[in-house]
């Protein structure tokens, strides 16, 4: 026998005999029925009305919506079903499998382009469809469908791959929605930190997105009793983009977070501060040259007795001036201050400036639209938003809600102008039975001089502004029973 | 004689398999069994002199999971102390356990959110023995990401 088949047969042997020695150490069975199914999910069926205008498919198809003049007021009724499954033949491994059905519409049919009030196009009790990673606008869609195990060698490590949700730790300003791509997470001690990695297919996040891939390094350390810090690497690159611009588009963001409970005179403060850096080159094709932002945010929340109060302030750098002079105009090729990211959630507040947390329709203004430049709505202008939050259990089973919101922003658009408005909310949620609940309640939005004749705020970002929006109006109601 | 392009892929292949075959055959780092204790050990407390340690510290979760806390009481030598009170005080939702004092030295937390409240959030679960506070932060995640 040479050496060259020794070395082999005994490379073998070695570690098939480690996986013997490995599934005894484990005392499982080493091909374990599939016998524990889990299954849960969540039905919705909401009300939306409002006069807030779409963002067209011209612009790049992100979602968002913005204000108009003399708009239509949009009414519809929808529902949704989320299935999931759990295969879990032991603890360390489980296999999952998330879809939903709909949004399937009621009514609304005078929205000629089929979008919600946020931009998203959903068909009118559409056909059936489904398999697209993270897609809306059909019937059936598959969520997510990942497999997780626990990694042997280190305890605490494990694997996640397939699709599936993901969202940064920074109210989503970066990233959030299903993806293709896997985790290594380990979480042990005082010590969580994953990688992870997502292939971006053409249409994941947006129909004109191009091939690219986004790797990411996060980790966090308890440093105290009763705080935490954290810190966050993501890179993006699109090599595929590399011949047409003559150079790899590519983003990267810095983060940092600290979490803690702070002790007051009035009672325990619960912190939450980060600040992202992020910098580039290009975006998605759609100009050349550098770009560099901040995005700083601070909030607290203080329980008392008759409820909770709680203020947010963020600040995300801009450039002056519009986004016509950006793409191909007078700035293209310049490097510019502002900040750019997939995604900006500004969860746990308003309504229509953010992800609304009354109906759940979208992303609102903090999403980007228009021009498919990555720009988080606000626009590459930036932003500084203040925002007031409460929440009061006026029964055991009812809470009431009210927000109110500054929104500016950070650098003057085109026209010099920075006011983009401010927001009121009020709502309520009543807990029917366990996992039973209503929600109820509406929002208003006093557009500011920033939306006037401002060429970013149109359907495709980049036809006139009208001279005079309208206030925007946002109504709902919501209806969810959570199972599994 | 085994050549040198050979012999990395052996050594690695060995080394792999001695660290695979360490965490099947040694119980204390086996998967599927009590891991050692890892996280940070907070007190002494005041007036019992325990020593408290809270796994996990870090929680993500969905709205319709329900994760575990355990808190483990210790004394100065590290052995686990029984009938001591523990209280958790959840920012939002509720924590149920089977005893709110230790047996065996630990008592176990279920965590369940507040319904409804499927925005992505950060609640606040703070974990007291006699005058020791310790806070776990329960990282709350939609249940789909995707709209």
């Amino acid at each position: 026998m040479s050496a060259r088949r020794t070395c082999h047969v005994v490379v073998l042997c070695f570690m098939l005999g480690l996986l013997v020695s490995q599934a005894w150490g484990q005392n499982l069975a080493v091909f374990p029925k599939e016998e524990i199914l889990l299954v849960g999910g969540d039905f919705r069926l909401r009300s939306v009305n409002s006069n807030m205008a779409g963002a067209s498919l011209l612009g790049g198809g992100e979602s968002g919506g913005f204000p108009t003049q003399d708009g239509a007021t949009k009414s519809f009724f929808d529902t949704r079903l989320r299935l999931y499954w759990d295969f879990r033949p032991s603890e360390l491994l489980r296999v999952h499998y998330r879809m939903e059905i709909g949004d399937v519409r009621f009514g609304g049919s005078s929205a000629e382009n089929g979008s919600d009030v946020t931009g998203n196009l959903v068909p009118v009790i559409g056909p059936g469809s489904g398999g697209g990673v993270g897609a809306g606008g059909v019937n059936v869609e598959t969520k997510n469908i990942f497999l997780e195990f626990a990694m042997p060698f280190i305890p605490g490590l494990s694997f996640r791959g397939g699709i599936m949700g993901y969202g940064d730790r920074y109210d989503f300003n970066i990233l959030a929605d299903d993806f293709a791509g896997f985790q290594f997470l380990y979480n042990r001690g005082d010590v969580s930190a994953h990688f992870v990695y997502f292939r971006f297919f053409q249409g994941d996040t947006r129909n004109n997105a191009d091939n690219s891939n986004w790797f990411g390094i996060d980790g966090q350390l308890q440093i105290s009793e009763a705080t935490r810090a954290a810190a966050t690497f993501y890179y993006w690159s699109d090599q595929e983009h590399r011949g047409t611009l003559g150079f790899t588009p590519f983003q990267y963001w810095i983060g940092t977070e600290v979490t803690s409970r702070v002790t007051s005179g009035l009672g325990p403060i619960q912190v939450k501060g980060f600040a992202i850096y992020n910098n580039g080159e290009g975006f998605f094709g759609r100009r050349t040259g550098k770009n560099h932002g901040v995005n700083v945010s601070l909030a607290g929340d203080l329980p008392l007795n008759f409820g909770t109060v709680g203020l947010q302030v963020q600040y995300i750098t801009g450039e002056r001036g519009s986004k016509e002079q950006m793409e191909g105009g007078s700035k293209n090729g310049k490097n510019i201050g502002a900040w750019v990211s997939y995604f900006n959630r500004m969860y746990a507040g308003p309504e229509i400036i953010s992800l609304g947390p009354i109906i759940d329709v979208g992303d609102g203004f903090s999403s980007k639209w228009g021009t498919g430049n990555g720009f988080y709505n606000g626009d590459y202008n930036g932003r500084l938003l203040a925002i007031a939050r409460s929440a009061f259990p006026v029964l055991p089973s009812v809470s009431l809600h009210l927000v109110g919101a500054y929104d500016r922003a950070a650098a003057s658009n085109v026209n010099g102008d920075h006011s983009r408005g401010a927001e009121f909310d009020l709502w309520a949620q009543w807990n029917i039975f366990p996992k039973l609940w209503f929600r109820f309640g509406g929002a208003y939005y006093l557009t500011g001089s920033w939306w006037k004749n401002n060429s970013d705020a149109s359907f495709d970002g980049r036809r006139p502004g009208v001279p005079h929006p309208d206030n925007i109006w946002q109504f709902g109601t919501r209806l969810q029973y959570d199972f599994g | 004689m085994i050549s040198a392009k050979l012999l990395l892929p052996c050594v690695v292949g060995m080394l792999v398999g001695l660290g695979y075959l360490a965490c099947g055959v040694v119980p204390s780092t086996s998967q599927g069994r009590t891991l050692p204790a890892a996280g940070h050990r907070y007190g002494p407390t005041t007036p019992g002199g325990y020593y408290v340690r809270v796994e996990p510290r870090a929680v993500t979760m969905s709205q319709n999971q329900n994760p575990q806390v355990t808190v483990a009481v210790e004394n100065t030598a590290g052995q686990p102390v029984d009938d001591v009170l523990v209280t958790f005080t959840p920012s939002e939702g509720m924590l149920t356990t089977g005893s709110s004092r230790t047996r065996g030295g630990t008592v176990v937390g279920t965590f369940t959110a507040a319904p409804g409240s499927d925005s992505p959030r950060t609640a606040f679960l703070v974990v007291a023995v006699e005058n020791v506070e310790v806070t776990v932060f329960i990282d709350i995640v939609p249940v789909v990401f995707g709209r």
